[in-house]
């Protein structure tokens, strides 16, 4: 039955694009005008996002996949495949399919003991959808790499419209760091650190999922430069940058807003399996709201409330039965609203 | 507080159980209700009551004890008091919990006499 939260399918479905197209954009992704301004952009969750609800842009998601062939040097593999443990990001099959074909001779070995592997053989599904939800017509011969991972497409062809990353840009700053430092924990530890003023070990590796081993051993290894100092504060050590050019070489006169990235997609990914999914309107009013609820509670809520976003759900349990479902939009209408421009706030 | 339930708040509760054991492929229960619920539900009184009693439990027209009930029908129950901030007591084997119950007890003999209604295809 339609409702409030089926007719809302395609504005969510729409902003989410927005945003991911402006991201991809500000990383070089050509055919989008606007770049984005917000907290710094998390590579391998854009990644994992892109490779679920890009599905439904396939100028977007091939756009991805090209920039994967110029700038996918800078992907952590091993971060990815954490994120992806953690949060369950449901595009793994598709990340298989994007990382084989970007694969080449110099960066087999790095995708090699991640994602590439394949699954047992199941029966093919569409890879891209159109906004009402069908299948994308495959017009042609399907390309056999994305059908070897059990999704159908036609051939992927590049379009010329990756770049390699503008590193000038505040948003890339991950990008940026990882082309200075090379790809690991350090620079997620500097960008963290940069953004947030200090951190204990372990609420960056949570923050920034890596193990946290991996991240007390960098931390301790950095101590030895002189550049970070720390100060035991009660059980944690605190960890910050000695004060001096650090900011103004990294972020100039910007001070973007901290966000996990990964939780906060996450979230949003969740939201989308449950909205996009077809046999939603076939359900009474009563059973969208119960669903509804359950989705929230159990995969939303909590990772959008910590995610470091200034945005609160507010209480579900005020708003029984169907009664959620106008409280529950326009409560993920003013968190998309908060998403889109972070830095306002 | 938790609201008490009156006729509609009822038909609302056992809607929406219904919803949840189907969301959850549950497997279908019958239940025997007693108490101001019982009188709500076939329209005999028209006051309210704090919660819905089961008795009994029926399978293959026969009853059975309800202690304990099935899990699915306390995760499903559980669900609907999330759903309508009722009690999450709401929906509970009381008169029939223990060995001196109202099932245990007396139920039994009476099955003769009882009537029952369908709510929908797993309630």
């Amino acid at each position: 039955m339609k409702t409030l939260l089926t007719d809302f399918r395609s504005e969510f479905r729409d902003r989410i694009l927005d945003l991911l197209w402006r991201q991809w954009s500000t990383f070089g992704v050509a055919g989008h005008g606007a770049q984005w301004h917000g907290s710094p952009i998390d590579p391998e969750a854009l990644l994992l996002l892109t490779c679920s609800i890009g599905r439904y842009d396939a100028r977007l998601f091939d756009g991805m996949v090209e920039w994967m062939g110029v700038n996918g040097q800078l992907i952590n593999v091993q971060r990815l495949k954490r994120i992806i443990a953690t949060e369950q990001y449901a595009g793994e099959q598709v990340l298989r399919a994007v990382a084989a074909t970007v694969s080449d001779s110099v960066s087999a070995s790095k995708w090699a003991t991640t994602v590439i592997s394949k699954d047992d053989a199941c029966q093919p599904v569409p890879l891209f959808f159109l906004k009402d939800g069908t299948p994308m017509p495959i017009v042609r011969q399907p390309d056999k790499l994305f059908e070897g991972y059990g999704l159908q497409r036609d051939p992927y062809e590049a379009r010329g419209v990756a770049q390699v990353f503008r590193a000038e840009l505040v948003s890339n700053l991950i990008l940026r760091l990882r082309a200075f430092l090379g790809v690991n924990a350090r620079c997620e530890i500097i960008a963290y650190l940069l953004l947030n003023e200090h951190g204990s070990p372990s609420s960056l590796a949570r923050n920034a999922y890596y193990l946290p081993l991996t991240i007390s051993k960098a931390m301790t290894e950095m101590r030895g430069s002189g550049f970070l100092v720390s100060r035991v504060n009660g059980r944690r050590r605190d960890h910050r940058l000695t004060p001096g050019i650090w900011r103004e070489l990294f972020l100039g006169e910007e001070r973007p807003h901290s966000l996990v990235w990964p939780r906060l997609f996450r979230a949003i990914e969740t939201l989308w399996e449950f909205l996009g999914d077809s046999n939603l309107t076939d359900k009474e009013p009563l059973a969208q709201a119960s669903a509804l609820r359950r989705v929230l509670n159990k995969s939303v809520v909590d990772r959008v409330e910590t995610s470091g976003l200034d945005f609160a759900f507010g209480n579900l349990a005020t708003h029984p039965g169907e009664a959620l479902i106008a409280f529950a939009v326009e409560r993920i209408a003013t968190l998309l609203t908060i998403m889109e421009s972070p830095n306002d706030r | 507080m938790k609201k008490s339930l009156n006729r509609t708040t009822l038909d609302l509760a056992m809607r929406s159980l219904a919803i949840r054991l189907d969301e959850n492929d549950a497997d279908g229960v019958q239940i025997v209700v007693c108490g101001g619920s019982a009188l709500i539900l076939t329209g005999m009184v028209p006051r309210t009551t704090k919660d819905v009693a089961i008795v009994a439990l029926m399978r293959s027209g026969a009853l059975i004890s309800p202690a304990p009930l099935p899990p699915s029908l306390c995760q499903a129950a559980q669900e609907v008091a999330e759903d309508l901030a009722l009690d999450p007591n709401w929906l509970n084997n009381g008169p029939s919990s223990g060995e001196g119950g109202l099932f245990q007890m007396v139920l039994k003999r009476m099955l003769k006499e009882l009537g029952y209604e369908d709510v929908a295809d797993r309630l």
